[in-house]
């Protein structure tokens, strides 16, 4: 049976949507504009993916987070923590490997 | 927001216990903040249907929660492959033991088939008993993020040696123990065994064939315990193969072996004549005799048939010895 192109792409992504969530809790973000923020960027990312994320990185300890009254209502704000912070930078080095490796391999491809 | 309220109460009620408020008001936010975001471009309040789509668009609430708890799966993917191998050999010992004694107690009772028939029940019973209990352990290895002490603490060395086409897989094995078990009891005359073969071949006629007035000759003595014997040493290869499957040379010469006794066997009956006599204390012997007689031809033929099987399999066990011989001196 052909695999089919949904569910490689799912796969494919899977492990970008973490690299760039990090990346952009850089800077503190309330669930709500982080999304809107990854979508401006080319990055489509659903709810339903995006807050189980952040919940299960606050478990891993790369996240923390904090309740803050914003616009008279209460917003849940992450940011790296500092294992967080090492994390990513261990993450963007790996990437920036993998992706060399395959601008090289679909250049000879 | 009504609709907000009852979608979030949903969602809130199938959440994890421990942070169930907190992911409760982090999902009515966004949704609130979403909702905000579209009424500020359409310049107006959002109406049922609109808000109905923006919740829908969110995902089924027992979908969403799903997706925060710490289970995904009930048994996951390093765990699979071992709870399939467990169900699969413990399923052949009860299948294996449930049929055996099945077979006993039937071969000691006056109503077979009745007998037989009241394990069928059990028998299934046992089968998804077995399957839920092993699907529980795994789960329950699963949730607590036990890990079975093999799959860290494996030995390459350990490893079964490299399978080839002549590896007999040991359910294959089970069923052919079971059907020898069977036959020797049929034959060895254990009288409920043979009744219920008899019935399951032959159904009510069988009782025609029992009151025939015909019976075999004494050729008949000579094969039954050839059959027997031939049977015994495939039991005994039957339960080498259940422990060492990967001992294919030793079941061809086993194979080689039993086939050339029947061979031999066979060839003597074709010399052996009458095959079918009229049985003794029939009255009128003389008006069975030309159908005795024509049984015993079709005998005969069955027998020529019955000679050139094992004679086939000596010959294609033989040239399969030969063939892994030469592939163990290539190695």
């Amino acid at each position: 049976m052909p695999a089919d192109f949904e569910s490689l792409r799912l796969e494919l992504r899977r492990g970008c949507l973490t690299l760039a969530v990090l990346a952009h809790l850089k800077t503190e973000h309330y669930g709500y504009t982080l999304r809107k923020a990854l979508v401006e960027q080319g990055l489509e990312i659903d709810e339903g993916t995006l807050y189980p994320l952040l919940r299960r990185l606050e478990d891993q300890g790369l996240l923390v987070s904090e309740w803050r009254e914003d616009n008279k209502r209460n917003k849940r704000y992450y940011h790296l923590s500092r294992d967080g912070r090492r994390m990513l930078d261990q993450l963007v080095d790996e990437w920036r490997r993998i992706n060399a490796s395959l601008a090289r391999i679909l250049q000879e491809a | 927001m009504e609709l907000l309220d009852r979608y979030v109460q949903a969602v809130k009620d199938l959440l994890p216990r421990p942070k169930r408020d907190d992911i409760a008001l982090e999902i009515s936010d966004t949704l609130r903040s979403e909702m905000e975001d579209k009424e500020t471009e359409l310049g107006r309040p959002l109406n049922r249907d609109e808000e109905a789509s923006i919740l829908k668009a969110y995902g089924h609430p027992r979908l969403v929660a799903s997706r925060y708890g710490r289970l995904q799966y009930l048994i996951g993917p390093t765990l699979l492959p071992f709870y399939f191998y467990t169900l699969r050999i413990v399923l052949i010992i009860v299948v294996v033991i449930q049929v055996v004694l099945g077979l006993t107690i039937g071969a000691t009772s006056n109503d077979v088939v009745g007998t037989l028939l009241g394990f069928w029940g059990p028998l299934w019973g046992s089968i998804f008993f077995v399957i839920g209990i092993i699907t529980v352990i795994f789960a329950l290895l699963e949730y607590f993020g036990g890990r079975l002490a093999r799959v860290d603490a494996w030995n390459p060395a350990s490893l079964p040696p490299v399978q080839n086409s002549t590896w007999v897989p040991r359910f294959n094995t089970a069923v052919d123990l079971v059907f020898n078990v069977v036959f020797v009891l049929w034959v060895v005359g254990v009288v409920p065994v043979r009744e219920l073969v008899g019935y399951m071949l032959l159904g009510p006629g069988m009782s025609y064939f029992t009151s025939s007035p015909f019976s075999f000759a004494a050729w008949w003595h000579i094969l039954v315990p050839a059959l027997v014997v031939v049977a015994l040493v495939n039991i005994a290869t039957d339960v080498i193969n259940l422990a060492q499957p990967q001992w294919a040379r030793f079941r061809t010469g086993v194979a080689i072996g039993t086939n050339s006794i029947l061979f031999v066997v066979m060839c003597f009956l074709l010399t052996v004549h009458p095959y079918v006599i009229v049985a003794k204390g029939v009255a009128h012997p003389e008006r069975y005799q030309s159908s005795a007689d024509a049984l015993s031809g079709t005998v005969f033929a069955i027998l020529v048939a019955w000679a050139i099987i094992p004679a086939f399999l000596v010959v294609t066990n033989v040239l399969k010895l030969r063939k892994s011989a030469q592939v163990v001196a290539v190695k």
